[in-house]
Protein backbone atom coordinates (compact mmCIF):
# COMPACT_ATOMS: atom_id res chain seq x y z
CA UNK A 1 0.00 0.00 0.00
CA UNK A 2 2.72 2.48 0.89
CA UNK A 3 5.01 3.94 -1.69
CA UNK A 4 8.67 3.93 -1.02
CA UNK A 5 9.76 7.47 -0.37
CA UNK A 6 13.11 9.04 -0.86
CA UNK A 7 13.64 9.19 2.85
CA UNK A 8 16.41 7.03 4.15
CA UNK A 9 15.81 5.18 7.36
CA UNK A 10 18.71 4.43 9.62
CA UNK A 11 19.07 1.37 11.81
CA UNK A 12 17.92 3.11 14.97
CA UNK A 13 14.69 4.18 13.31
CA UNK A 14 15.82 7.73 12.76
CA UNK A 15 15.56 9.21 9.33
CA UNK A 16 18.22 11.25 7.63
CA UNK A 17 16.55 13.20 4.92
CA UNK A 18 19.87 14.30 3.55
CA UNK A 19 23.23 15.26 4.89
CA UNK A 20 22.18 18.67 6.19
CA UNK A 21 18.70 17.90 7.42
CA UNK A 22 17.90 17.14 11.00
CA UNK A 23 17.07 13.51 11.53
CA UNK A 24 13.47 12.79 12.26
CA UNK A 25 11.41 9.79 12.99
CA UNK A 26 8.65 8.43 10.90
CA UNK A 27 5.83 6.62 12.50
CA UNK A 28 3.14 4.64 10.90
CA UNK A 29 -0.12 4.43 12.68
CA UNK A 30 -1.84 1.29 11.69
CA UNK A 31 -5.49 0.60 11.98
CA UNK A 32 -4.97 -2.69 10.23
CA UNK A 33 -7.52 -5.18 9.24
CA UNK A 34 -10.38 -2.98 8.12
CA UNK A 35 -10.95 -5.16 5.08
CA UNK A 36 -12.84 -8.08 6.44
CA UNK A 37 -12.66 -11.48 4.91
CA UNK A 38 -15.63 -12.46 2.84
CA UNK A 39 -18.37 -14.08 4.89
CA UNK A 40 -17.28 -17.56 5.70
CA UNK A 41 -19.53 -20.10 4.04
CA UNK A 42 -19.88 -23.79 4.65
CA UNK A 43 -16.88 -25.49 3.14
CA UNK A 44 -15.55 -22.15 2.01
CA UNK A 45 -11.87 -21.81 1.37
CA UNK A 46 -10.71 -19.91 -1.67
CA UNK A 47 -11.21 -16.47 -3.00
CA UNK A 48 -14.13 -17.37 -5.28
CA UNK A 49 -15.76 -19.88 -2.96
CA UNK A 50 -16.41 -17.21 -0.40
CA UNK A 51 -18.46 -15.19 -2.92
CA UNK A 52 -20.47 -18.18 -4.17
CA UNK A 53 -23.43 -17.73 -1.85
CA UNK A 54 -25.64 -20.37 -3.49
CA UNK A 55 -22.83 -22.85 -4.02
CA UNK A 56 -23.48 -23.35 -7.71
CA UNK A 57 -19.80 -23.09 -8.59
CA UNK A 58 -20.03 -19.77 -10.36
CA UNK A 59 -20.27 -16.13 -9.32
CA UNK A 60 -23.26 -14.13 -10.44
CA UNK A 61 -23.30 -10.32 -10.61
CA UNK A 62 -25.47 -10.37 -7.49
CA UNK A 63 -22.91 -12.42 -5.58
CA UNK A 64 -20.01 -10.30 -6.74
CA UNK A 65 -19.23 -7.58 -4.20
CA UNK A 66 -17.20 -5.35 -6.46
CA UNK A 67 -18.16 -2.84 -9.11
CA UNK A 68 -19.95 -4.11 -12.22
CA UNK A 69 -17.27 -2.90 -14.58
CA UNK A 70 -14.78 -5.01 -12.67
CA UNK A 71 -17.08 -8.04 -12.98
CA UNK A 72 -17.52 -7.43 -16.72
CA UNK A 73 -13.78 -7.05 -17.19
CA UNK A 74 -13.14 -10.60 -16.02
CA UNK A 75 -16.25 -12.24 -17.49
CA UNK A 76 -14.19 -13.25 -20.52
CA UNK A 77 -16.90 -15.38 -22.22
CA UNK A 78 -19.59 -12.79 -21.41
CA UNK A 79 -22.03 -15.37 -20.11
CA UNK A 80 -22.95 -13.28 -17.11
CA UNK A 81 -21.06 -15.45 -14.60
CA UNK A 82 -17.51 -15.75 -13.38
CA UNK A 83 -16.17 -19.25 -13.80
CA UNK A 84 -13.34 -20.75 -11.77
CA UNK A 85 -10.84 -19.84 -14.49
CA UNK A 86 -12.14 -16.29 -14.69
CA UNK A 87 -11.99 -15.98 -10.90
CA UNK A 88 -8.39 -17.18 -10.98
CA UNK A 89 -7.56 -14.52 -13.55
CA UNK A 90 -9.14 -11.93 -11.29
CA UNK A 91 -7.18 -13.20 -8.30
CA UNK A 92 -3.91 -12.97 -10.24
CA UNK A 93 -4.76 -9.46 -11.34
CA UNK A 94 -5.45 -8.45 -7.74
CA UNK A 95 -2.17 -9.96 -6.60
CA UNK A 96 -0.36 -7.93 -9.22
CA UNK A 97 -1.91 -4.84 -7.71
CA UNK A 98 -0.32 -5.68 -4.40
CA UNK A 99 2.14 -2.81 -4.68
CA UNK A 100 -0.55 -0.26 -5.29
CA UNK A 101 -2.50 1.66 -2.75
CA UNK A 102 -6.26 1.25 -2.39
CA UNK A 103 -8.08 3.19 -5.02
CA UNK A 104 -5.25 3.06 -7.51
CA UNK A 105 -6.08 1.02 -10.58
CA UNK A 106 -8.61 -1.77 -10.82
CA UNK A 107 -11.45 0.70 -11.11
CA UNK A 108 -11.18 1.76 -7.45
CA UNK A 109 -11.59 -1.82 -6.26
CA UNK A 110 -9.72 -1.00 -3.06
CA UNK A 111 -12.13 1.77 -2.15
CA UNK A 112 -15.04 -0.53 -2.96
CA UNK A 113 -13.69 -3.09 -0.54
CA UNK A 114 -13.46 -0.47 2.17
CA UNK A 115 -17.07 0.47 1.50
CA UNK A 116 -18.19 -3.15 1.81
CA UNK A 117 -16.28 -3.52 5.06
CA UNK A 118 -18.25 -0.65 6.58
CA UNK A 119 -21.57 -1.84 5.12
CA UNK A 120 -22.33 -4.05 8.09
CA UNK A 121 -25.90 -4.92 7.09
CA UNK A 122 -24.87 -5.36 3.42
CA UNK A 123 -27.67 -3.20 2.08
CA UNK A 124 -25.26 -1.61 -0.42
CA UNK A 125 -25.32 1.74 1.35
CA UNK A 126 -23.89 3.26 4.48
CA UNK A 127 -26.06 4.66 7.21
CA UNK A 128 -24.80 7.41 9.46
CA UNK A 129 -24.19 4.78 12.13
CA UNK A 130 -22.14 2.57 9.80
CA UNK A 131 -20.23 5.61 8.60
CA UNK A 132 -19.52 6.68 12.16
CA UNK A 133 -17.72 3.44 12.98
CA UNK A 134 -14.60 4.97 11.50
CA UNK A 135 -15.39 8.34 9.98
CA UNK A 136 -16.46 11.71 11.23
CA UNK A 137 -20.11 12.65 11.20
CA UNK A 138 -19.40 15.95 9.44
CA UNK A 139 -17.99 14.05 6.48
CA UNK A 140 -21.13 11.89 6.21
CA UNK A 141 -23.16 14.92 5.25
CA UNK A 142 -20.54 15.92 2.71
CA UNK A 143 -20.55 12.47 1.16
CA UNK A 144 -24.37 12.14 1.17
CA UNK A 145 -24.81 14.27 -1.93
CA UNK A 146 -28.44 13.16 -2.31
CA UNK A 147 -29.13 14.12 1.29
CA UNK A 148 -31.26 11.01 1.72
CA UNK A 149 -29.63 9.78 4.87
CA UNK A 150 -27.44 7.16 3.20
CA UNK A 151 -24.17 7.09 1.33
CA UNK A 152 -24.30 4.88 -1.71
CA UNK A 153 -21.31 3.27 -3.36
CA UNK A 154 -21.36 5.94 -6.03
CA UNK A 155 -21.44 8.74 -3.47
CA UNK A 156 -18.61 7.03 -1.59
CA UNK A 157 -16.40 6.82 -4.69
CA UNK A 158 -17.19 10.41 -5.58
CA UNK A 159 -16.35 11.59 -2.06
CA UNK A 160 -12.95 9.94 -2.00
CA UNK A 161 -12.29 10.64 -5.65
CA UNK A 162 -12.32 14.33 -4.90
CA UNK A 163 -9.21 13.79 -2.83
CA UNK A 164 -10.46 16.03 -0.05
CA UNK A 165 -7.45 18.26 -0.28
CA UNK A 166 -7.04 20.70 2.58
CA UNK A 167 -7.84 24.35 2.06
CA UNK A 168 -4.97 26.82 1.78
CA UNK A 169 -3.29 27.05 5.11
CA UNK A 170 -4.16 23.49 5.91
CA UNK A 171 -7.21 21.79 7.23
CA UNK A 172 -10.44 20.76 5.62
CA UNK A 173 -12.74 20.84 8.53
CA UNK A 174 -11.65 17.45 9.74
CA UNK A 175 -8.81 16.04 11.74
CA UNK A 176 -5.98 17.92 13.30
CA UNK A 177 -5.64 21.36 11.78
CA UNK A 178 -2.38 23.07 10.93
CA UNK A 179 -1.20 25.19 13.83
CA UNK A 180 -3.26 23.35 16.43
CA UNK A 181 -1.70 21.22 19.13
CA UNK A 182 -1.59 17.56 18.20
CA UNK A 183 -4.47 15.65 19.76
CA UNK A 184 -3.78 14.27 23.19
CA UNK A 185 -4.01 10.64 22.15
CA UNK A 186 -1.56 7.78 22.34
CA UNK A 187 -0.74 4.70 20.33
CA UNK A 188 1.35 1.74 21.29
CA UNK A 189 4.47 0.73 19.46
CA UNK A 190 4.13 -2.55 17.64
CA UNK A 191 7.26 -3.80 19.36
CA UNK A 192 7.19 -3.69 23.13
CA UNK A 193 4.77 -1.97 25.46
CA UNK A 194 5.83 1.66 25.04
CA UNK A 195 3.31 4.18 23.84
CA UNK A 196 3.61 7.50 22.09
CA UNK A 197 1.60 10.49 23.27
CA UNK A 198 1.22 12.65 20.16
CA UNK A 199 0.76 15.79 22.25
CA UNK A 200 4.25 15.38 23.68
CA UNK A 201 6.23 15.05 20.49
CA UNK A 202 9.40 17.12 20.62
CA UNK A 203 10.94 16.67 17.19
CA UNK A 204 9.72 16.95 13.64
CA UNK A 205 7.76 13.80 13.06
CA UNK A 206 6.05 12.48 9.97
CA UNK A 207 2.99 10.42 10.75
CA UNK A 208 1.67 8.09 8.10
CA UNK A 209 -1.86 6.78 8.56
CA UNK A 210 -2.70 3.65 6.69
CA UNK A 211 -3.93 0.12 6.75
CA UNK A 212 -2.60 -3.25 5.84
CA UNK A 213 -4.92 -5.34 3.83
CA UNK B 1 -4.45 -10.76 0.45
CA UNK B 2 -7.44 -10.54 2.75
CA UNK B 3 -7.20 -9.96 6.45
CA UNK B 4 -10.04 -10.51 8.82
CA UNK B 5 -10.88 -7.45 10.83
CA UNK B 6 -9.20 -7.86 14.20
CA UNK B 7 -11.54 -7.90 17.15
CA UNK B 8 -8.87 -7.42 19.79
CA UNK B 9 -5.89 -5.15 20.13
CA UNK B 10 -3.53 -8.12 20.30
CA UNK B 11 -4.94 -9.48 17.05
CA UNK B 12 -4.37 -6.08 15.50
CA UNK B 13 -0.77 -6.12 16.70
CA UNK B 14 -0.36 -9.45 14.93
CA UNK B 15 -1.57 -7.83 11.72
CA UNK B 16 0.89 -5.00 12.31
CA UNK B 17 3.68 -7.54 12.62
CA UNK B 18 2.61 -9.11 9.34
CA UNK B 19 2.59 -5.65 7.78
CA UNK B 20 6.07 -4.88 9.05
CA UNK B 21 7.42 -8.15 7.71
CA UNK B 22 5.46 -8.05 4.47
CA UNK B 23 6.49 -4.51 3.60
CA UNK B 24 10.00 -4.95 5.05
CA UNK B 25 9.55 -1.81 7.11
CA UNK B 26 12.45 -0.35 9.01
CA UNK B 27 10.54 2.54 10.52
CA UNK B 28 8.73 2.45 13.84
CA UNK B 29 5.19 1.14 13.70
CA UNK B 30 2.42 2.27 16.01
CA UNK B 31 -0.83 0.40 16.42
CA UNK B 32 -4.09 2.21 17.05
CA UNK B 33 -6.40 0.79 19.70
CA UNK B 34 -9.41 -1.23 18.66
CA UNK B 35 -11.61 1.87 18.94
CA UNK B 36 -9.40 3.65 16.38
CA UNK B 37 -8.89 6.52 18.81
CA UNK B 38 -5.88 8.02 17.08
CA UNK B 39 -7.33 7.58 13.61
CA UNK B 40 -10.50 9.39 14.66
CA UNK B 41 -8.60 12.21 16.34
CA UNK B 42 -6.53 12.82 13.23
CA UNK B 43 -9.27 11.86 10.77
CA UNK B 44 -6.68 9.66 9.16
CA UNK B 45 -9.02 7.28 7.33
CA UNK B 46 -8.23 5.63 4.95
CA UNK B 47 -4.72 7.02 4.67
CA UNK B 48 -3.19 10.39 5.34
CA UNK B 49 0.06 12.18 6.05
CA UNK B 50 0.84 14.59 8.85
CA UNK B 51 3.91 16.40 10.07
CA UNK B 52 4.03 17.29 13.75
CA UNK B 53 6.52 19.94 14.77
CA UNK B 54 8.86 19.94 17.79
CA UNK B 55 6.31 22.11 19.56
CA UNK B 56 3.77 19.27 19.20
CA UNK B 57 1.72 21.41 16.83
CA UNK B 58 0.44 20.25 13.48
CA UNK B 59 2.84 21.55 10.86
CA UNK B 60 1.33 19.81 7.85
CA UNK B 61 -1.94 18.05 7.15
CA UNK B 62 -2.11 16.13 3.91
CA UNK B 63 -5.20 15.42 1.93
CA UNK B 64 -7.31 12.36 2.52
CA UNK B 65 -6.21 9.31 0.58
CA UNK B 66 -6.08 7.74 -1.79
CA UNK B 67 -6.12 10.63 -4.22
CA UNK B 68 -5.14 13.22 -1.66
CA UNK B 69 -2.29 11.15 -0.28
CA UNK B 70 0.83 12.81 -1.65
CA UNK B 71 4.32 11.94 -0.46
CA UNK B 72 5.74 14.65 -2.74
CA UNK B 73 3.56 17.29 -1.11
CA UNK B 74 4.64 16.13 2.32
CA UNK B 75 8.31 16.10 1.33
CA UNK B 76 8.07 19.67 0.06
CA UNK B 77 6.48 20.79 3.31
CA UNK B 78 9.06 18.88 5.34
CA UNK B 79 11.97 20.47 3.49
CA UNK B 80 10.58 23.93 4.15
CA UNK B 81 10.08 23.18 7.82
CA UNK B 82 13.56 21.78 8.32
CA UNK B 83 15.23 24.60 6.38
CA UNK B 84 13.30 27.17 8.40
CA UNK B 85 14.39 25.47 11.59
CA UNK B 86 18.04 25.43 10.59
CA UNK B 87 18.05 29.05 9.44
CA UNK B 88 18.82 31.46 12.28
CA UNK B 89 16.21 34.16 12.76
CA UNK B 90 17.41 37.63 11.81
CA UNK B 91 17.35 40.29 14.50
Amino acid sequence: MFQRSKIIVSKNGGVAYDSVMRALIIFMVLWAGLLSAQTRQKGAGGFGQRMDANGDGKISPEEFPGPKNFFDQFDADKNGFLSAAEREAMRRARMQQGGRRPGQGGGGAGQQELFRALDLNTDQKLSAKEWGVLLQAADFKKADSQADGHVTSEEWMHFFGQGQRPARGGGEGGGAQVGALAPKVSAQFMAGDRALDFSKIKRHTVVVFGSYT
Amino acid sequence: MQIEQPKTFLARKDVATACSVGLKLSIPLLVDDIDNTVMRAFDGFPDRLYIIGPDARIAFQGGRGPRGFSVDEMETALKKLLVAKSTPAKD
